[in-house]
């Protein structure tokens, strides 16, 4: 156990100092990201009524952002970190370092976190000058415990899924970038399930991560979610851990697969 | 004592796709390794010699746990690397390209921390181990512990890359090319350690390289391998000595015209080439010299050209090479 | 070297990566619905499509595909200029561009243009069937329309783009700046909140982008607003002219810059 923590420990301590010490790409990755979520989510003020609140509008874009912001660190900095390692030529060394992909996960956790955090700030900052201060508060600390939670989880499986396809395919940054838009909206990320069409009610309801999507917006703004709260918790609880599990499966097998291939050979984008 | 190396007809087959134009595309297989078998003991330095896309990586790779082989087996310090690969990594130290495979922003230091930790060392062991490893590749006199990874010059890459092959002292070392791209100086220090390692703390080391003076100096076995197969082994001399017995008849040549023309009734196999203006260089492999070496110069001399100097030399590795790989010299 | 070989070379590169790697084919066909789906759904999280009706008189589908259309033709043919000497860079050719006889001016003028009608095949496959849906024939023409303000929208941008690249890459890790310029860029020109309504300090900055205009051109136009359209072509036209020779310092300060530093593969 304490080997799994200094090997942790060395992945955080080498990708903090690394990606926010000395090379501000963590200021600069905020920036960018902030401004470009500015430039898709303004144009909601565009399909809102009158009479609207409009700090009420800016809180539903804030935890619309921050599930997305999250989804994204998933996809950036849990999978696409496997890209960097084999582009760095890194990775062949982690492997034979006989540490196990676990330590990665859970070093590079508490830097997402990190991130998470001080990115949401700054898109309160951001938020509240382009459009509304959002009213966020939390309405109920357990649903936003279980919610986060939940979330954390089905995410960790779903960066094993495609952290596999990255080792065994080398998959393109365009392919990422279009998973890490797509399944925000596919999965009810970004706007409430009861607000939304059908067809999306049902796509959403079929994916791990609208459940406790749901229950951190109940938990945030007081939306109730489509299926009651203990269901919620129910269904997202057992449906993220087979997730998790489907992906630690997963991974496994594309890992074997490119031991048995050879790695892919990866470009910048 | 049990061998460190015992590798038994491994083979590995890449699919490869290729393209041609902007729509076709057919995939390939290559052969990468057929069949190879060899060991090798503590104590010792085998190297594996042979031109770009012999096979060296791709069996080092297997060796590392980093590729499975399609056939055959192979054990590390005893352990099959296929079925016990975990206990196969606790034994070796890796060294594969040398100019990446490092945090670009943390220091040569910082990284060595970070490869210790995720080695499971402890954090005493690790930092007595760094300290003792910067000192012995000099790494603190050029600056490299200190400085970020990126301002690293080429040399003072492959000295933190043998740093890290090093950091868990493990008995048997897998080194791909490790000298490739190197100043003379910083070659010769990573030669001089290497066989410090092999011969004093008995280690085995498993050294590749495409570079026959290097091989000539620093392995005591070589595995000369080609295509994917091991063409020949042994020592140095005793491939030098398994070949037909050659010897090079080494001329320098002030031509006027072309100094081939006379040579051509000799069947020998000859290299001819230009140094300067009218200055060639002619190799002849001929297996009694003193018997033909007097009609060579004749048959210069009188076709008008200029014998400047002659040496009889033995044949070289690289000669050794070239007679396994296309089957004469 | 003239204009035109440097044309053929350029287009060669282009089509054999783009072929070579199918995402990126099918990734210029998807992305226009996928930024449109992703701002409709935010649109879903502070109100309806019914409301951007009434307010408008245009169905937001029409409108979010065509902005999705103008964002993703612009960024696709500034990008290759913004990213081209990284690129060239991280693969160890700039050392080869630089040391060669190369008109810079014309070399980097040149390598959008394969985007170009790269761009035209994403109008076919985004606007055009859409447009159609909604209005029939008429769609068709006003999808030309759209592509053909569009392209000219990318060919004005050139020079401003090619500045910002000379600019930008004076300093280190010059792609993280990039990632920033760019969304402001996005952002000042209007792509999905019209330019026309926000605050005048951002309007005047915004002016400074040649293809803001053309933007602004296609918005009025979806919208049903007044607009002189020739008086905005002929400023982005001439805004076009007037980066030009800012273009050539940006990038011959930048080349002298490296060549003074020692240029290095990344």
């Amino acid at each position: 156990m304490l080997r799994f923590l200094r090997r942790s420990y060395a992945v955080f301590k080498a990708y903090f100092i690394s990606d926010f010490i000395r090379s501000h790409g963590f200021i600069y990755g905020l920036i960018s990201m902030g401004l470009w979520i500015i430039m898709f989510t303004i144009p909601v003020t565009l399909f809102t009524p009158g009479g609207v609140s409009r700090d009420e509008v800016a809180s539903r874009i804030y935890v619309g952002i921050m599930l997305f912001y999250y989804f994204s660190a998933a996809s950036w900095d849990w999978a696409a970190e496997l890209r960097w390692m084999i582009m760095n030529g890194r990775l062949e060394y982690y492997i034979t370092s006989g540490a196990g992909f676990a330590p990665h996960y859970f070093g590079i956790l508490p830097f997402t976190l990190m991130w998470l955090c001080i990115a949401l700030v700054f898109n309160y900052a951001l938020l509240s000058i382009v459009w509304a201060p959002p009213a966020i508060t939390i309405v109920n600390s357990y649903a936003f415990a279980v919610g986060f939670i939940l979330y954390t989880v089905s995410l960790i499986g779903y960066a094993l899924l495609l952290g596999s396809s990255m080792l065994s395919t080398g998959s393109t940054g365009y392919f990422v970038e279009f998973l890490s838009f797509i399944l925000p909206v596919a999965t009810g990320g970004l706007f409430p399930l009861k607000q939304s069409p059908e067809i999306l009610k049902t796509i959403a309801l079929l994916t791990p991560f609208s459940y406790p999507a749901e229950l951190l917006r109940y938990s945030l703004l007081g939306i109730e979610p489509v299926v009651s709260i203990e269901k919620t918790i129910l269904i997202g609880g057992v449906y993220g851990a087979l997730f998790l599990i489907l992906g630690v499966i997963v991974f496994r097998i594309q890992l074997r697969k490119a031991l048995r291939n050879g790695f892919p050979t990866v470009s910048l984008w | 004592m049990s061998r460190a190396i015992e590798v038994e007809k491994i083979t590995k087959t890449y699919r490869v796709k290729s393209r041609r134009g902007l729509f076709k595309s057919s995939v390939e297989f290559v052969e990468a390794v057929k069949g190879i078998s060899f060991t090798a003991n503590y104590g010792s330095i085998v190297c594996l010699l042979g031109p770009n896309g012999a096979g060296k990586t791709t069996t080092i790779k297997i060796l590392a746990t980093l590729l499975l082989p399609d056939s055959g087996s192979a054990r590390v310090a005893g352990y099959d690397v296929v079925e016990e690969a975990s206990k196969v990594r606790e034994n070796i130290g890796l060294m594969l390209t040398v100019e990446k495979g490092f945090y670009g922003k943390l220091n040569g230091r910082e990284n060595l921390e970070y490869f210790a930790a995720l080695y499971g060392l402890p954090r005493s062991i690790a930092l007595k181990r760094i300290d003792h490893l910067v000192k012995l590749l000099e790494l603190d006199k050029l600056g490299a512990d200190r400085k970020l990874y990126e301002e690293f010059s080429l040399g003072m890459k492959a000295r933190l890359s043998l740093a890290r092959a090093l950091l868990k002292d493990a008995p048997i070392l897998l080194l791909d090319e490790p000298t490739l791209g190197l100043d003379p100086p910083s070659a010769r220090k990573i030669r001089e350690l290497v066989r410090d390692m092999a011969h004093r703390e008995n280690k085995s080391i498993l050294y590749t390289t495409h570079n026959m003076f290097e091989a000539e100096i620093v392995c005591d076995r070589i595995l000369l391998i080609n295509k994917g197969v091991i063409v020949a082994e042994g020592s140095p001399e005793e491939l030098k000595d398994k070949i037909p017995k050659l010897k090079v008849i080494n001329l320098v040549i002030k031509a006027s015209g072309d100094p081939g023309k006379p040579l051509e009734r000799f069947t020998f196999r000859k290299e001819i080439k230009q140094e300067e203006n009218s200055v060639f260089n002619v190799k002849m492999y001929v297996p009694k010299p003193e018997e033909v070496l007097g009609e060579i110069v004749k048959a210069l001399v009188n076709s008008g050209h200029e014998v400047v100097n002659v040496r009889v030399e033995e044949p070289s590795l690289e000669d050794v090479f070239i007679y396994y790989s296309e089957g004469s010299i | 070297m003239s204009f035109i070989d440097i044309l053929r070379a350029e287009f060669r590169l282009e089509y054999n990566d783009m072929f070579r790697r199918k995402s990126v084919l099918l990734m210029l066909i998807l992305y226009p619905y996928l930024f449109t789906l992703f701002t409709l759904f935010i649109g879903y999280a502070g109100g309806s499509p019914g409301v951007f009706i009434e307010k408008f008189g245009l169905n937001p589908i029409v409108y979010l595909i065509t902005s999705s259309y103008i964002l993703m033709s612009i960024l696709a043919s500034i990008d290759v200029l913004l990213w081209r000497p990284l690129y060239d860079s991280e693969n160890g050719t700039l050392i080869y561009i630089i040391s060669s006889p190369v008109n810079r001016l014309k070399y980097y003028i040149a390598l959008p243009f394969p985007r170009y009608t790269e761009l035209i095949l994403m109008g076919a496959t985004s606007i055009l069937p859409v447009y159609m849906y909604y209005y029939g024939l008429e769609g068709v023409l006003l999808s030309l329309l759209m592509i053909t303000l569009i392209t000219a929208g990318c060919v004005v941008m050139v020079p401003f783009a090619i500045f910002i690249a000379g600019v930008c890459h004076r300093v280190g890790e010059s792609w993280r700046i990039i990632n920033i310029v760019r969304p402001i860029v996005m952002i000042l020109m209007g792509v999905y909140y019209p330019r026309f309504y926000i605050p005048l300090i951002g309007y005047v900055i915004g002016s400074l982008i040649p293809s803001s205009f053309i933007v602004e051109i296609i918005q009025r136009t979806l919208l049903r607003l007044e607009s002189n359209t020739y008086l905005l072509l002929a400023v982005a036209f001439t805004l076009f002219f007037l980066y030009l020779p800012a273009s050539a310092w940006s990038i011959k300060a930048w080349e002298a810059k490296k060549v003074k530093e020692g240029v290095k593969i990344s």
